[in-house]
């Protein structure tokens, strides 16, 4: 699973806070996803102390035995409960994706770790320390703005969106104009996957996003995020509002309530503020990590079967290959850290050299410098290690901590140091 | 007064109208969600009393009322505290007769609002007047829009996603099924010509009714002002998509029914007939040849190539 939040409404934060507040109990304690979901099991709900609920008039309230409404779901008496996790029980529709981003959105901001399976599916989530740290702070207070926006400031992709946007000659961006640099690119190797009765399919890997509607949509989360950082502003934001996640919360819930349930297309880039941050020196301490640099296998076009079996041939793929292009991203990040340290410059012709001794660091031993090229460096920027390229020569634009392999096998990174011992990889920088 | 229906059916993620129809077999372990029938989010019903409605916000869709209530409604057609002289008879005796007409002298507020917003407004709002217009409402169950839609799988090589049904409303006593794809007017219907709905689902829904003996209705549901959904011979004021729609509709074969005539429906149910109701009217309209669409001033057929403006059977 990549953790990179895929609905746009994974960007309001108030929605963060009232889940985190009902569901919190200790640091170390560990839940299951599915306990986030309303239920009336629970006695306080993510809708009672969601700083967006809205109260339902008396007959209503009477009738649905809750007291507050959603104002982002469609009807106020939806059974779904909270526009994030949902509530529980057969009536949900959307089973587990509620909860899942919700995880992947409070481990974004540091609340809780996410325990997966080998597969990539969310098991548990683990409350942190730094979450039984901010417990009591109130929703709208300065420290609580100042910690999101810390952490929002540090995620590898809106890192790699404020370097985007710092480049940008235009006061006015749209979605649509970030797709390229928001969405991660399958490397299309050539592959051959051998199903469980021994059927032999030759497909093209498809290790970047599922569709392009994962694409249209994490663009939206993203400047969701990057808005309550103040570095973008929608359309329409009263001037006379300034921009934190509280702020740019309550607007969103106003715009609900209005039957604006639509999220911001069209936005200003907040150019101050970005030279203002680029200067000070992007901070990448909350990039994305090892176990999520590719997304999980969930392809559904009934065209990809196996013609044996009818298993998923494009997610066998993934599963088979997937391993491959997560070392060869944290190859390529590692080198990119190697480089910041030594100031010097990749080779990548001979860093796709390097690689081939390897067979657990490449698929296509043909495409493999192209791949590193073309797609992996574009890859691994929006991640956060932003890089640039000069001829045959990449050099890191960020302070690249060594926090993104904690969670890669130890094989894979005593033999990265091994392959990265090679001096010929790097050169002393121009200037 | 009516404030909620609970007939609203929540399916798992995915169901299709096959396994919508095999659920409603077994009514006692139906999911069953409240929905507030002044759509949406009691727009015009501040409480759960007639005076608690705001007659400006109202726009007379009927849906609230009971049969005693109705000679409690204003001549907008929103419900009143206090007796009114409206007879609401006078205007239903206009109404299916051939010819062009309008529903009371406030029309334009049912058009203007069910134009809006398709999901939100005109399909819910369509699923309610066909849910009041049943035989039986307490055992006429519904998938709708916004949020309950049942999925149709039309996926393909080219296409992977799977289509959505706006409105799936059911009688499993009388073994028939309404499917309707919502269109918040005529305009919206025309712009989405080339999603290719009609054909792409008009098969597979065939296939699911008949496999649970079912007799199926399909037809684009449109909000709106109905005026451009008037053949070209009727007496209908001019409209410019006309020429349009039509050539559309001719090439597809399809049917359609406006929210017009569905809020004209309930108040000829109301007023003049109790016993009408969409479970004996709807296959007998739609199992001839002929008809091609239904609206206030009546049905719209096509005889020998021409489409013209007919009066409904069940008017004397």
């Amino acid at each position: 699973m990549a953790n990179i939040i895929n609905r746009a409404e994974y960007g309001n934060l108030g929605c963060l806070w009232g889940v985190f507040k009902s569901r919190f109990t200790s640091s170390g304690d560990e839940i299951k996803p599915m306990d986030l979901k309303c239920s009336p099991e629970y006695g306080i709900n993510p809708i009672d102390v969601c700083p967006g609920r809205q109260e339902l008039p008396e007959h209503i309230a009477k009738h649905l035995g809750r007291t507050h409404y959603c104002p982002f779901l469609k009807t106020r008496t939806d059974e779904r409960i909270c526009q994030w996790v949902h509530a529980i029980g057969d009536n949900d529709s959307q089973k587990s994706k509620p909860v899942g981003q919700t995880c992947i959105a409070m481990n974004i901001f540091g609340l809780c770790d996410l325990i997966t399976q080998s597969n990539g599916i969310l098991k548990k989530i683990k409350w942190t320390a730094e979450a039984e740290d901010i417990l009591n702070l109130s929703w709208g207070s300065s420290e609580l703005n100042e910690y999101l926006t810390k952490k929002i400031l540090s995620y590898g992709p809106v890192v790699n969106l404020i370097h985007n946007l710092h480049k940008s000659t235009s006061m006015l961006i749209r979605n649509t104009d970030l797709y390229q640099v928001l969405s991660i690119l399958p490397t299309n190797e050539p592959v051959e996957t051998i199903c469980q009765n021994g059927t032999i399919t030759r497909v093209q890997t498809w290790d970047g996003n599922t569709s392009n509607d994962a694409v249209t949509r994490s663009t939206t989360a993203l400047l969701m995020l990057c808005a309550s950082a103040n570095l973008v502003k929608p359309v329409g934001y009263p001037t006379d509002y300034d921009l934190t996640p509280f702020r740019y919360s309550n607007w969103l819930t106003e715009r609900a309530l209005d039957n604006k349930k639509h999220f911001p297309r069209k936005w200003s880039i907040n150019k101050s503020q970005i030279e203002q941050i680029v200067s000070n020196g992007l901070d990448l301490s909350n990039g994305i990590t090892y176990e999520h640099f590719i997304p999980k296998a969930t392809d559904r076009n009934l065209g990809n079967r196996c013609r044996c079996c009818k298993e998923n041939v494009i997610n066998n793929a993934r599963i088979q290959f997937g391993n491959k292009s997560k070392n060869r991203k944290l190859l390529l990040i590692e080198a990119l850290r190697k480089a910041n340290e030594t100031n010097t410059m990749i080779s990548l012709s001979k860093l796709a050299e390097v690689s081939l001794q390897d067979e657990q660091f490449y698929i296509s031993k043909d495409s493999q410098y192209e791949t590193i090229l073309n797609i992996e460096r574009f890859n691994v920027a929006l991640y956060g290690y932003i890089n640039t390229l000069e001829n045959d020569y990449l050099t890191p634009t960020i302070n690249v901590l060594s926090n993104n392999a904690i969670c890669a096998p130890s094989f894979v990174k005593l033999r990265i140091e091994e392959l990265l011992n090679n001096d010929e990889i790097f050169v002393e920088r121009l200037y | 007064m009516k404030t909620f229906c609970e007939n609203s059916i929540r399916m798992p993620s995915g169901a299709t109208l096959d396994h919508f129809l095999k659920a409603v077999s077994n009514e006692t372990t139906l999911n069953r969600e409240f929905i507030e029938i002044c759509t949406p989010n009691s727009h015009a019903l501040k409480g759960a009393n007639i005076g608690d409605i705001d007659n400006k916000l109202c726009f007379g869709c009927l849906n609230c009322i009971d049969v005693e209530e109705i000679n409690y409604l204003t001549v907008q057609g929103s419900p009143s505290q206090f007796k009114t002289n409206i007879s609401l008879q006078n205007t239903c005796n206009k109404l299916f007769q051939g010819k062009y007409t309008r529903f009371g002298p406030a029309a334009d507020k049912l058009a203007n609002h069910s134009m809006q917003k398709e999901t939100e407004i005109s399909n819910p709002l369509g699923t309610l007047i066909i849910w009041n217009l049943s035989r039986d409402p307490t055992r006429t169950f519904f998938c709708s829009s916004p949020s309950g839609e049942l999925s149709i799988n039309t996926s393909n090589h080219l296409d992977s996603r799977e289509g959505h049904l706006d409105i799936t409303i059911c009688s499993p006593q009388d073994k028939i099924v309404c499917v309707l794809e919502g269109k918040a007017s005529v305009a919206a219907m025309l712009r989405d010509i080339s999603r290719d709905q009609w054909d792409r689902y008009k098969s597979q829904l065939e296939k699911e009714s008949k496999e649970n003996n079912y007799t199926l209705i399909f037809s684009y549901l449109v909000g709106g002002n109905e005026i451009g959904l008037y053949p070209e011979n009727s007496d209908a004021p001019h409209s410019t998509r006309r020429l349009e729609l039509y050539k559309y509709i001719e090439e597809k074969n399809l049917r359609f029914i406006s929210i017009e005539a569905l809020r004209s429906l309930r108040a000829y149910q109301l007023s003049i007939s109790k016993e009408w109701n969409w479970e004996t009217w709807f296959p007998k309209l739609f199992a001839d040849n002929r008809f091609i669409g239904l609206l206030a001033g009546g049905i719209v057929t096509k005889e020998n190539d021409v489409y013209s403006l007919r009066k409904a059977p069940w008017c004397k």
